[in-house]
């Protein structure tokens, strides 16, 4: 892997935690230390977002 | 920087970034024992190898055919985790053992897409899917 292509995808690990402890952060202020179903379900929601990305790019790439 | 210099920092840097992973997937950090936290993370690593590998994809790192084996498996380990959801209710056990092996999973795909760059598709389908 060549360094301008692993940066972006170090950034992008570390943002997707900062996200993921910004979460149990905000959770922990109102006196949770667990997550709600409703906060859950976005993180399902993103996977859905990066799912469709993925296979818009793949179906994009494998056309002749 | 010599071309075999920059490929072995990208595979460090690489490192690092699953270890950062690791440490939310592994259950190692305190504020993941609740399942609702567990099951966020395991969602959030899911999307992480999505986006991973489309930035991979885009870089023509990987063929078309290797992304569509990460996505194909993520699907059915993201399956893992809506099972590990609807369960967790009737059967807290059930549902926790069933999170547990499909947040090590997705770290397996993860570590795959990292290392196993030439038999992507062999490593990801090596994976086992928790049900």
């Amino acid at each position: 892997m060549k360094i301008q292509d692993a940066i972006p995808l170090l950034v992008l690990v570390l943002n997707n935690a900062a996200r993921f402890s910004a979460a149990i952060g905000a959770a922990a202020a109102e006196g949770r230390e667990e997550l709600s179903d409703e906060e859950v379900r976005r993180f399902r929601s993103g996977d859905d977002l990066a799912r469709v990305g993925l296979q818009a790019e793949i179906d994009d790439q494998s056309r002749p | 920087m010599k071309g075999s210099d920059t490929t072995g920092l990208g595979i460090r840097l690489t490192l690092v970034a699953l270890a950062t992973l690791g440490c939310l997937l592994a259950g190692g950090c305190e504020s993941l024992r609740p399942f609702n936290n567990q099951l966020a993370a395991g969602y959030e690593a899911a999307r992480t190898v999505r986006e991973g590998t489309l930035s991979m994809l885009r870089a023509r790192e990987i063929t078309p055919g290797q992304a569509q084996a990460v996505q194909d498996k993520t699907d059915r380990l993201r399956g893992s985790l809506d099972l590990a959801a609807r369960v967790h209710e009737a059967d807290p056990g059930e549902a926790s053992g069933v999170l547990s092996r499909a947040l090590s999973a997705i770290d397996q795909v993860s570590r795959c897409t990292a290392v196993e760059r030439p038999d992507l598709a062999a490593c990801v389908d090596r994976v086992e899917v928790p049900r």
